[in-house]
């Protein structure tokens, strides 16, 4: 039995996952709604997570804040950051515009999250 | 000096403020003027470029500075809207006159018939909390740290300790060790963690950072930079248990212990302040003690969830175009009255015709109490500081008008 807490959303819902290798279902309580069980169900396999930082922008001191598109694999994080920390960026950039495509190998792209000319 | 006439003035385009002109534009308000001390709008969602905004308001996960383009956004949709970006406001009267201070344009002064005040808070620093030893460098709050690292690209330190375990300082416990910085430790003095769970998860447990709870930091040692700090876990009346103190080595301490409302200009104005939010003191439509001046957002009290802002911003906005139409409601407003572990409950005044929502932070952690509201009630498995409850007060419950309605968390009786 293994025991959760959601990061969803603000509740944390305590999520219980009773003995994922014993049956071929997993048995998930504690979750209030669909994205709670997806996330239980994606933590106890392979945990993922959002990546956000900040990036160089070409010929100007400001920084870019940058995102992953989707939660990457948790164990990449320290790798990923490795490669947004080499990234140079020229502007203009919108929110969404994507920098890096299939962040340290994985597959998820670093994206802008500012609109900046 | 010339003076503008107007007839809102918004003072502070964070999340507050933007959502507050906006639904006054779009209420029919004819000129406001907003006003920005930096050279963009946005407010602190600019350096909160973690995800997890927007969840409630969007129904999407959102990073800071993407949840503030949305309301950005909206404003070209409203040229009504003045946005005055570098533009410090100094002073506000009761008259509701305002001084504003720009680098361009010098000192502007204007006349509004009405104001709302959205200029947000400010951490607690470090001569809030009296820790002795000696000054070096080294020490930020953790807003400052997000600043520095955020929008100027700076690393406060190699090392660093965390004390308080809000949700700023845990979101930046995260963001020091992706960019390799070892964080050592947070420390927090209370039982439980006053930030969300899902940070606690994904911001400390993710990283193995040890959180010491019950613990506080009670000498700062080192001569130009911080070198150390000694931690010593406390007694039930928060004294530190001298005997068991240990030392942290380090070169950098992030305070993470609270924001305060920022309310110089509310008092300028005349607005009465809530001793304990520290925020104006509020009616359900955000109207302070002085008539046409209203305040929203972490200026009115400190939110979890820039969410509520948004939405308290739009209530906000609507409250004051219907001010200036002349609807400006003179029905009596019941005080509400803190009662059994309530720390805060805002607005502070409820309304006997419309539905208010309400803000209520608790004192102490606690299991299976019920909410009560005058005559309503709610259970509640588990309420704790860190987590306000928000409770929609219908009025139509009351059976007769009270002089007042008493707020409390109840534990269950058996009988």
């Amino acid at each position: 039995m293994t025991k959760l807490t959601c990061i969803v959303c603000p509740l944390g819902c305590q999520i219980t996952v009773a003995d994922p290798k014993m049956s071929g279902e997993l048995h998930i309580t504690g979750h209030r709604c669909v994205r709670g069980r997806t996330y239980a169900q994606t933590e106890i396999t392979t945990p993922r997570r959002v990546l956000t930082a900040v990036v160089a922008i070409e010929n100007s001191p400001r920084l870019l804040p940058v995102k992953t598109d989707r939660p990457l694999p948790k164990e990449l994080l320290f790798t990923a950051m490795e490669e947004v920390k080499g990234i140079r960026v020229k502007l203009p950039v919108k929110v969404g515009t994507v920098l890096r495509a299939n962040l340290a190998g994985s597959d998820v792209n670093l994206v802008a999250s500012k609109n900046m000319a | 000096m010339r003076r503008s006439r107007i007839d809102l003035a918004v003072i502070g385009a964070g999340p507050a403020g933007l959502a507050a002109a906006i639904a006054a534009a779009k209420a029919g308000v004819g000129r406001i003027a907003l006003f920005e001390r930096q050279t963009e709008p946005g407010g602190i969602l600019q350096q909160c470029i973690h995800n997890g905004f927007g969840l409630y308001y969007f129904r999407e996960e959102l990073t800071g500075p993407e949840y503030a383009q949305r309301f950005i956004d909206r404003l070209t949709d409203y040229p009504q809207i003045h946005l005055q970006t570098a533009s410090t406001v100094v002073k506000i009267t009761p008259q509701r006159e305002i001084y504003v201070v720009n680098e361009q344009t010098g000192i502007r002064y204007y006349q509004a018939k009405a104001i709302i005040l959205a200029m947000g808070c400010r951490e607690r620093p470090r001569g809030a909390l009296k820790i002795p030893g000696t000054r070096p460098a080294g020490i930020f709050t953790a807003g400052t740290v997000q600043q520095l690292m955020n929008i100027y690209g700076l690393a406060p330190g190699k090392e660093a300790v965390i004390l308080g375990s809000g949700d700023i300082g845990l979101i930046m416990a995260r963001r020091l060790t992706l960019e390799g910085i070892k964080v050592r430790a947070v420390v927090e003095i209370l039982p439980c963690s006053t930030g969300l769970k899902r940070n606690l998860v994904q911001c400390l447990e993710d990283f193995s950072i040890p959180l010491y709870l019950r613990h506080t930091v009670t000498r700062i040692n080192g001569e130009k930079r911080l070198t150390s700090v000694t931690v010593a876990p406390v007694n039930q009346d928060l004294q530190p248990i001298k005997e068991q103190a240990f030392t942290l080595p380090c070169d950098t301490l992030i305070l993470s212990v609270g924001l305060i409302p920022e309310n110089e200009l509310s008092l300028m104005a005349g607005v009465e302040l809530d001793p304990v939010t520290k925020g104006p003191l509020l009616t359900s439509t955000y109207q302070t003690t002085v008539p046409g001046i209203f305040a929203c957002g972490n200026v009115a009290h400190v939110h979890d969830l820039v969410d509520d802002v948004s939405i308290e911003g739009e209530i906000t906005g609507q409250a004051a175009a219907a001010f200036l139409n002349g609807e400006s409601p003179t029905e009596p407003y019941i005080p509400l009255r803190t009662g059994r572990n309530i720390r805060t409950v805002v607005p502070q005044y409820v309304s006997l015709s419309n539905t208010t929502t309400l803000y209520i932070r608790p004192l102490f952690p606690e299991e299976d109490v019920t909410l009560k509201v005058g005559p309503a009630t709610r259970r509640f498995k588990a309420v704790t500081p860190g987590e306000t409850i928000r409770f929609r007060f219908d009025p139509t419950q009351l059976k007769s008008k009270p002089e007042k309605i008493p707020v409390s968390l109840e534990v269950e009786t058996c009988d």
